[in-house]
């Protein structure tokens, strides 16, 4: 055996041991199961990661979603989220005030929500439980919030608009509008008239002229008698004669027909022309009158009862009330259509679809968002008020269930306030609503009535009770009693009216407001209607009659002035205008003495005349001829010789 | 490409069990047919993880599954039709409907339920087909392929230098 044989034949044996030890090593291996423990710690490292940093990734993206949305600082405390069932609590959020960077817009002390994640992913926000604790709106910050987007709305806007209610207020004090203030607010007739008349006049008077211009003058007339005495002092001696006459009757009867036919013209141009005239002089005649009743009936001057002393008292509270909830829902109203129209572009996004969907009835559909059960505590207008609400979306009809809700107060001196109702919102975005109220026995103790330069009333003490109906749809109808009861005002006032209201209240120990708001949402009719007025309404029956007689009078001799000013300035112009009426009659009447007739009555007198010498002048000839026929013929004839 | 399928003949090659590359095999299929960026694909991403399936297999039969999904995607999408509209299991399909999870998962629509019940289908067939060739190819067809003048001519090409620099990896 060669070396090489051998150096081969060893490491052939050599391999062999490597084999048989590999062998042996994969069969003392222990066999590798299933699960891979490196990956099972791996998965429970990104688990716990995620559990406990959820918190902190939820409060982060919490605050940067509301930063976003309103562009100011958020604050918020905490954040925990809870896994079964999943949600949130937040801790102390406040949310800054964009038009105001030293108040919140609102802020809670802690707020409970779960919510359906899956539902979320599938893009309906459905908020099984809502819990809110001390909810409050406009509260004041600790320090100035930060604005995070520049927003042009600044502090001194809100500002100025405080200044301006302020100014506002002032102007409307409570004391008796003056003549002056009557006759600005009036739409007056008499203006209106007046400015008619003027027009009128303008119109008929340069028509009216224009036809005088046409009419026959003096000298015409003077020009028809010496025709006329001409033609009576012609003597008809021949037929040529008669024939000249002929001709100079004709053409004065055309010159008289003629301007016959203008006067008439003219006269029926004055006929309507004074119509007119006189209709419009009339119309503003009677214009003061009408304007005085039309001031009346806008105000109750005849009737000092109807002077409605509750809805002066009352009207502006009851308007705040409801300029309230409407600031609360215009300020919800933007971020709202912004949410829901993010929702319909995220909808209109097409889908690619592989396959077919076929879709199931659902026993539960879900609206696009949906808070099943909510409970929030807020605080409005310094009073703490507990609103659990049910089936709150807007879009109920996805479902058919109606949102329901309760708000109660509870006074710390006794006496509570409950409101209740249920709401639609449908397909078509009509929004209905209806409910009731009612409240027990709650004290109002300083409650302001009035605060202005003119008044300010205090209902220093009270009791109250009240009870409601209200009901939207398209339009709000809702009627509302209050009773007060151990009533005691104070306050000060100038003017006489602040004074006999204060004296009038000094004796009211009870009184009951009936309310009636109705109509649109944003500019609500309101009627208030109380006993208060017939018990203050005596003592001011007197007052208001006396004052009201002076404001009459002025009114009254304002409006008249109005008027003489226009017929004053007319009177001469319509004196003439008077003339020119009578200068046609003269005319008239001049024309109708050369009337036709009596025209063609002088030809004929002529011609009978002419004729009658003509008669006479044969008749003498015939004669004469005969008696010297007879003559002739009794020449040779002797009787009895 | 010549990586893949290196890291794939070396695997196939390796000490790997057989199981574990079947397993693999298994959840390539159920990823591929149920696409990875749905819930079923994340929930299989977590169980590749957990389980001790092969990665490379896996990636490797992801695309070859996926591929045969899109070729069958109409027969497959037929076959969820005809599952969802048998007026026997329509109660069941109702009932499941009113879930959240079955609607999130979009199993409502015919390809997903089709690719769904077709991988579960195939778990055990395709697990059961997948160990007996691994175990064939490692008995008698690595002894028998290798002898083949195209595998020796492969061996001495860029691919298999590839595949050494793997297996030595």
């Amino acid at each position: 055996m060669s070396k090489k044989e051998v150096a081969k034949k060893s490491a052939e044996v050599e391999g062999q041991v490597d084999e048989n030890k590999e062998a042996d090593a994969k069969a003392k291996a222990k066999p590798k199961g299933l699960l891979r423990v490196g990956g099972i710690g791996g998965v429970a490292v990104i688990a716990a990661a995620v559990y406990f940093g959820i918190n902190p990734a939820a409060k982060f993206g919490l605050q940067m979603a509301l930063e976003s949305t309103f562009g100011t600082e958020t604050e918020i405390e905490a954040v925990n989220v809870s896994w079964s069932p999943f949600g949130l609590t937040i801790e102390n959020l406040q949310q800054t005030d964009p038009d105001n960077l030293n108040r919140n817009l609102f802020q809670f002390n802690q707020a409970e929500v779960q919510v359906r994640p899956l539902d979320y992913l599938m893009g309906n926000t459905v908020i099984d439980s809502l819990k809110v604790v001390e909810l409050q709106f406009d509260g004041a910050r600790a320090e100035p919030g930060v604005r995070i987007v520049k927003d042009d709305q600044s502090a001194d806007t809100s500002q100025g608009t405080d200044s301006d209610t302020t100014e506002n207020d002032q102007q409307e004090g409570m004391s008796f509008p003056s003549s002056k203030e009557l006759l600005a607010k009036a739409d007056l007739q008499t203006e209106i008239k007046a400015k008619n008349f003027q027009q009128v006049w303008k119109t008929q008077s340069s028509e009216l002229k224009s036809v005088y211009k046409d009419l026959p003058d003096k000298g015409s007339v003077k020009s028809y008698e010496q025709q006329w005495q001409e033609i009576e002092d012609t003597e008809i001696s021949s037929l040529d004669d008669l024939k000249v006459l002929k001709e100079k009757v004709a053409k004065l009867k055309a010159e008289i027909n003629a301007d016959r036919l203008k006067i008439k013209t003219a006269k029926a141009k004055y006929k309507t022309s004074k119509a007119e005239i006189d209709q419009a002089y009339n119309e503003l005649k009677d214009a003061p009158g009408q304007d005085w009743e039309s001031i009346k009936k806008t105000l109750p001057i005849d009737d000092p009862n109807t002077l409605a002393i509750s809805q002066l008292l009352f009207g502006d509270k009851i308007t705040s009330y409801l300029e309230q909830g409407m600031g609360f829902y215009t300020t919800a109203k933007p971020y709202l259509d912004n949410y829901l129209k993010n929702k319909k572009a995220e909808e209109a996004e097409p889908e690619v679809i592989v396959g077919e969907n076929i879709v199931f009835p659902l026993n539960d559909p879900l609206p696009t968002w949906l808070i099943v059960d909510a409970e929030i505590s807020l605080t409005l207008s310094g009073k703490s008020w507990l609103v659990t609400a049910s089936e709150i979306t807007s879009e109920s009809y996805v479902r058919n269930i109606p949102g329901e809700y309760v708000m109660s107060h509870v006074a710390k001196q006794g006496g509570s306030i409950n409101i209740e109702g249920t709401f639609f919102a449908a397909q078509d975005a009509k929004f209905t609503t209806d409910g009731k109220w009612n409240m027990s026995e709650l004290a109002v103790n300083n409650y302001s009535i009035a605060g202005d330069s003119d008044l300010s009333l205090e209902l220093e003490h009270g009791k109250l009770l009240g009870s409601g109906t209200f009901e939207y749809e398209n339009e709000l109808n809702s009627e509302h009693l209050l009773a007060f009861s151990e009533t005691i005002f104070s306050g000060n006032g100038t003017g006489d009216f602040a004074e006999i209201l204060l004296d009038s209240l000094s004796s009211v120990d009870q009184f009951n407001i009936n309310m009636n708001v109705s109509g649109k949402l944003k500019s609500p009719d309101l009627a208030v209607d109380s006993d208060l007025d017939n018990k203050v309404n005596s003592a001011f029956r007197a007052a208001v009659k006396k004052e009201f007689k002076k404001v009459e009078s002025e009114t009254k001799a304002e409006l008249s002035q109005k008027v003489e000013q226009n017929l004053t300035e007319k009177a001469p112009e319509l004196q003439k205008l008077r003339d020119f009426g009578k200068d046609l009659d003269e005319w008239e009447s001049t024309l109708k003495n050369k009337a036709e007739d009596k025209i063609d009555a002088l030809i004929d007198n002529k011609k009978q005349q002419f004729e009658d010498k003509i008669k006479k002048e044969a008749e003498d000839k015939i004669k004469d001829k005969l008696e010297d026929k007879v003559k002739d013929k009794l020449k040779g004839f002797k009787c009895c010789e | 490409m010549f990586t893949l399928i290196a890291k794939l003949l070396n695997v196939l090659n390796s000490d790997s069990e057989p199981k574990h590359l079947a397993l693999a095999i298994v959840l390539a299929m159920l990823a591929g047919f149920n696409s990875i960026m749905s819930v079923f694909g994340v929930f299989i991403l977590l169980l590749m993880i957990v389980l001790r399936a092969n990665l490379t297999v896996f990636i490797a039969m992801l695309a070859v599954f996926s591929g045969l999904k899109l070729l069958f995607i109409t027969f497959i999408s037929d076959f969820g039709g005809y599952l969802l509209q048998l007026p026997s299991l329509v109660s069941t399909w109702t009932e499941l409907y009113q879930a959240t999870w079955f609607r999130f998962s979009e199993l409502y629509n015919s390809a997903v339920m089709g690719q769904l019940v077709s991988s579960i289908i195939l778990i055990v067939p395709i697990y059961a087909l997948s160990y007996w060739l691994i175990v064939k190819y490692r008995l008698a067809m690595k002894h028998f392929v290798e002898r083949f003048k195209i595998v020796q001519s492969l061996k001495a090409s860029k691919f298999y230098q590839i595949y050494l620099s793997v297996q030595s990896a």
